[in-house]
């Protein structure tokens, strides 16, 4: 039945939709492709192609703000990453493995709307609440970026882990008890082994979506406290030369290859659910 | 177990049940879906509390235990298999969360492999067994930490019929060579009368019987009773006299069988019996004179439903009731009946039973 349903309504046969898709692959992968290609331009223009060279690559590995900046990006995405895997994972266990209550999905929102608070009023608010912070302490070290960062990646990792733990069955962990697991014994042997994939995912993507962030960043950095995005847009302003392409090609690819390690991580199917 | 009552919110899904289960027995929970029966394990496994009443284990109450404090476990209706873990891993976890040394854990689960047939399968993940084989393994590990007491909750009912009838035959077995007390929850009463010592019917929250499968089936004391076990026929009569442990009833063609009755009540007046389709047997009314002893019911054939096995008479009496007679075909032809036919009906002796209103 549902195969015959499928084949009677089958999307490839609107008309027009192939051609949509194929419009919308080419302004998806079209500039980046062009970006990567510019990467190894010989020429200092990044629209003329004046023959394959590796210099702009060369160029950005000895330009120490470059180095410098790359370095904070990976300490602020990686601690930050850690913080708000952790928050994330006890804030998904608290919303999920408890008996539904008044204010439950109060609670689920308030996880998910800094999802949708635009990030400029986040970043504004950051500023002055930190501005004030930093007159009362002195304190001016990467501490702040990497609060802020915390802060607002805790969603974007609560969304896998939550998404794990919804489609685990309940009764493993009531199995776990019934053998005479205490909590502790059972959240360390049932429930943390098969919500790992969900952590790494979220993790991940937190990482991500730290190494990514511009607005924020902009907003709470010290001077000579700039990441990898907010070097590269200060330098945008000034000269632009295929050294951008080559970072941004580089960068491109460790977040590939992120995706690639989670999307195997996520796949396991052995030890997947029954 | 008295006492017992379970409120959730307004509803109310286990109303003042008391019930002694005892030790090394098959009792089964028998009733229909929402009778409570479920709740109730989970009371003994300790996944809920009750509202009221007292759960005692051995003299020891255990009603405000957590689950990994009593010495009871559960085979799951969806067997709840830990889906990280190997076939051996699964089964030596109870073991290992007590904190038995590694030797003795791998000693059980190698009996325990053996005890349900799975040889060889120790090492591999438990998702790639066959239904029929996880099912096993959730009964090795609920057993191998030899638990006073081992809840069963529906666990046959995801397996297709012939599965079911050889796992119906392996948890009898399993049950005799542990000596482990089995607490069954079940809505299939064929289930319950094949495999259990004792069976409590519920319905509503409460228990209605509690008897061995033969007084369930030939004895029920109320109509769910004997209408959610097996065909029954009910016939409304009076009550004549009583005589012992047996009231005489006089059937509305005059005729007056014995019938036995529920031991806590005194049957007067007009009351309901049961006559089960297999004790009675349909005879020609043509070749002799029929008395009403002999022949206690007539009436005439409205329905033959042939079974192999057996054939299903289905006759409209005088009075206007149906009855239903179960012949076993003991010659093979096509014998009996027609439908229109006159026909008269014998009881065996002693196969009325009186039910409570």
């Amino acid at each position: 039945m549902a195969r015959n349903v499928a084949r009677n309504f089958s999307i490839k046969r609107l008309p027009g939709f192939a051609t949509i898709a194929m419009l919308c692959f080419f302004v998806l992968y079209l500039p980046i492709a062009t970006l990567v290609v510019y990467a190894f331009n010989a020429g200092t223009s990044i629209a003329i192609w004046e023959g394959l060279s590796l210099r702009w690559f060369a160029s950005a590995w000895q330009n120490q703000q470059v180095i410098d900046a790359s370095i904070r990006s990976l300490q602020i995405a990686s601690v930050a990453a850690v913080i708000a895997t952790a928050c994330a994972t006890l804030a998904a266990l608290a919303t999920t493995r408890t008996t539904p209550y008044r204010g439950l999905t109060f609670k689920y929102s308030m996880l998910n709307i800094p999802l949708l608070v635009p990030e400029i009023v986040t970043a504004v608010a950051l500023l002055i609440l930190f501005s004030r912070i930093k007159v009362w302490t002195g304190y001016s070290g990467l501490g702040y970026l990497i609060a802020a960062h915390s802060a607002f990646c805790v969603p974007f990792a609560y969304l896998p882990i939550r998404a794990r733990l919804e489609n685990m069955d309940l009764s493993l962990e009531r199995a776990a008890a019934d053998l005479y697991a205490t909590p502790y014994k059972t959240f360390r042997y049932v429930t943390l082994p098969l919500l790992w994939p969900g952590i790494l995912a979220g993790l991940m993507l937190a990482f991500v979506i730290s190494l990514d962030d511009v607005v924020i960043t902009e907003f709470v950095k010290s001077g000579g406290q700039d990441t990898l995005p907010t070097y590269m847009l200060g330098q945008l302003r000034r000269v632009v030369t295929p050294e951008m392409n080559a970072i941004s090609t580089v960068f491109l690819m460790l977040s590939l290859a992120i995706v690639t390690v989670f999307f195997f991580i996520s796949r396991n199917p052995q030890k997947d659910e029954p | 177990m008295h006492g017992i009552k379970k409120w959730f919110g307004n509803f109310q899904a286990v109303d003042d049940v008391s019930l002694e289960i005892r030790p090394n027995e098959f009792f089964t929970l028998l009733g229909p879906s929402g009778c409570g029966k479920t709740t109730l394990l989970r009371m003994i496994a300790g996944f809920e509390m009750p509202t009221e009443g007292s759960i005692r284990l051995d003299g020891t109450e255990i009603a405000s235990l957590l689950p990994n404090q009593r010495p009871v476990n559960t085979v799951f209706q969806n067997y709840a298999l830990f889906p990280h873990l190997t076939v051996a891993e699964n089964i030596g976890f109870g073991l290992k969360m007590l904190g038995r040394p590694k030797a003795e854990i791998a000693a059980t689960v190698a009996e325990m492999i053996k005890l349900v047939h799975l040889e060889g399968r120790g090492g591999d993940p438990v998702t790639q067994l066959s239904g029929g084989q996880q099912q096993r393994v959730a009964l090795a590990r609920a057993l191998a930490p030899r638990p006073k007491v081992l809840l069963l909750d529906e666990p046959l009912s995801a397996l297709d019929l012939k599965l079911r009838k050889s796992m119906q035959i392996e948890l009898k077995r399993l049950q005799s060579e542990t000596g482990i007390t089995f607490v069954f929850v079940t809505h299939d009463q064929e289930e319950a009368l094949t495999m259990s010592d004792r069976i409590a019917v519920m319905s509503h929250g409460k228990v209605r019987q509690v008897g061995e499968p033969w007084e369930i089936y030939d004895r029920p004391a109320e109509r769910f009773v004997a209408d959610f076990i097996g065909d029954t026929n009910f016939l409304d009569v009076d009550v004549v006299a009583i005589e012992g442990e047996r009231a005489r009833v006089r059937l509305a063609s005059g005729a007056e069988i014995p019938a036995t009755f529920p031991a806590d009540i005194r049957p007067a007046g007009k009351v309901t019996i049961v006559i089960r389709p297999e004790h009675a047997r349909a005879v020609s009314t043509g070749l002799s004179p029929a008395t009403p002893q002999s022949v206690p019911l007539s009436g005439t054939v409205h329905d033959v439903v042939y079974l192999g096995t057996d054939t299903h008479f289905h006759v409209r009496l005088e009075d206007g009731t149906n009855f239903m007679v179960r012949q076993q075909n003991a010659r093979s032809g096509p014998c009996g009946f027609a439908v229109g036919d006159p026909v008269g009906i014998e009881l065996s002796d002693d196969v009325a039973q009186i039910l409570r209103d």
